[in-house]
């Protein structure tokens, strides 16, 4: 089975060496790494967030560097486009290091620019390489259990769970809806694309309604009165892990 | 052990149980026959205590209310997808015990031991979309052994799986038997006859047909396989009927 997009990160987090560690450290490690990188500022601190959280997810998680470099790619395009800004100016009369005129507009870019843009991207990439380490060790359900524990309303909770579970059973019934469509040759013409995208998005809708029925009948025939308690054991924390958490805070201190 | 007294239920205008009365007791592995739209599964969610019906439901002699029942009696959708709402096998299988209101250290007890008996230790904390048929139908059904349910109603166990998986269900539905009452319903009339004591057989939201085997007498259902190849040899003792394949042979070699 192949998965792809945000079921192939959950996946891979399900599956990763570091699933296995409380996710409560987790969640505060990478977010804390995230906040510092941002709040520091500094090129130095940041490229050693790459690195380190590309060892941590590929190394020690064990996802596979392909993947891993697949989707740290995503988010590069929107980088790259966004410095844009940064990097480019427009002037009548100053030029910079690269310049080009048109219409008697000089478009350039200056090496303070450059700098900046570069420190940018990589303040970014610290920051997704922070949120993707997170993304594939701990899986989206041990993530709304840290939301839980850290008193998040229990009515986005249970919206998020629930959500979370019909993410997985609504992709399963477009991929049946899309092939029963592409076996009667619904996407032969792109009018009867069209038509067959409606079709499936409208039967989808109506689908979702009735299952969201189905669904709740069940909750209520094991007792469901409003609120939704699972059961679920915490993974201890061990020494090693904290001592670690310490150590690479001293490095990113010392580094900044 | 459990009574129901003329349950009526209707879908706005449509009536789809009518004047239902059956007395089910203690240790019965019952059938419940019929064809779609016959009110099965309405039927279920009645006993259940999910829909409001009009008549009385009787535990062990007492009426008792819907969330009562519900902890009483145990239902197994036919879709795993729509019973399942946890992330995960273990918290999938404790939401019915969390929402009894039971001591948390009972709630483990309680997960573990339905998690073993349905041979899930491996998926414990495997999510639950990326299971198997065969094994979401085992975990919808450790859901409700979890609950402690005396009464256990199966819709469908059988739909959606293989032979393979067919087979290990029936092995599982022997086992809850030797503890519970339970009652499957099920179109599979070789199954049905193979592994039921009485059969109860539904026909537009009424029982037609309450009884052993010459129930398959009536023209409300199918008639199972063995059934019909022992009337063809002409036998007529119902109580000699073999129930199984195995029994078939044993008859005629013995």
């Amino acid at each position: 089975m192949e998965h792809m997009g945000f079921t192939a990160i959950d996946h891979n987090a399900y599956n990763s060496a570091l699933n296995s560690i409380n996710s409560m450290l987790k969640t505060v490690f990478f977010t804390s790494v995230l906040i510092y990188g941002i709040v520091i500022d500094s090129p130095v601190v940041s490229l050693f967030i790459i690195l380190s959280m590309a060892f941590i997810t590929v190394v020690i998680g064990r996802i596979k560097l392909r993947y891993y470099i697949r989707v740290m790619s995503i988010p590069a395009l929107f980088i790259v486009l966004s410095i844009a800004a940064v990097l480019v100016n427009f002037s009548r009369s100053s030029t910079g290091l690269f310049t080009l005129s048109l219409g008697g507009v000089n478009i350039f870019v200056t090496d303070e620019g450059i700098k900046k843009a570069v420190c940018i991207v990589i303040r970014a990439f610290g920051a997704v390489s922070c949120m993707y380490g997170l993304a594939l060790s701990t899986p989206m359900a041990d993530i709304i259990e840290v939301f839980r524990k850290f008193r998040l309303p229990e009515v986005i909770i249970e919206l998020m769970f629930l959500i979370y579970r019909f993410i997985f059973v609504l992709l399963a019934v477009v991929e049946n809806m899309t092939r029963a469509t592409e076996a009667r040759n619904g996407y032969g013409s792109i009018r009867s694309s069209f038509y067959s995208f409606g079709s499936i998005g409208k039967n989808l809708l109506l689908y979702s309604f009735r299952k969201a029925d189905f669904a709740y009948d069940a909750m209520e025939s094991r007792g469901y009165d409003g609120k939704i308690a699972f059961y679920s054991e915490d993974r201890n924390i061990r020494l090693l892990e904290i001592v670690f958490f310490i150590l690479y805070f001293v490095v990113m201190i010392c580094l900044s | 052990m459990l009574e129901l007294r003329n349950i009526d239920f209707s879908y706005e205008d449509s009536r789809v149980l009518r004047n239902i009365n059956l007395s089910i007791n203690k240790g019965e592995k019952i059938a419940l026959l019929g064809d779609n739209g016959a009110g099965k599964t309405t039927l279920f969610l009645c006993m259940n205590g999910v829909l409001k019906y009009k008549g009385d439901i009787l535990y062990k002699g007492k009426k008792i209310g819907n969330k009562e029942l519900r902890k009483k009696v145990g239902l197994v959708f036919q879709e795993p997808d729509v019973q399942m709402i946890a992330t995960t096998v273990e918290r999938e299988v404790s939401f019915g015990p969390m929402n009894m209101k039971i001591s948390k250290d009972e709630v483990k007890d309680r997960t573990d031991r339905a998690i073993t008996q349905l041979n899930l230790e491996e998926f414990r904390k495997r999510a639950v979309h990326y299971l198997s048929g065969g094994e979401k139908k085992r975990v919808c059904i450790a859901d409700i052994i979890a609950m402690d349910s005396e009464v256990v109603l199966f819709d469908e166990p059988c739909a959606f799986l293989d032979t393979r998986n067919s087979l290990l269900l029936e092995k599982i539905l022997n086992k809850m038997a030797e503890q519970r009452t339970i009652i499957v319903s099920t179109h599979d009339m070789d199954f049905a006859y193979r592994w039921a004591d009485r059969f109860i057989i539904m026909e537009k939201g009424s029982i037609a047909a309450d009884g052993g085997i010459e129930v398959f007498d009536t023209d409300y259902v199918e008639k199972p396989m063995l059934w019909k190849l022992m009337k063809i040899q002409g036998m007529e003792d119902y109580s000699r009927y073999p129930r199984s394949i195995e029994e078939y042979g044993d008859m005629y070699n013995g």
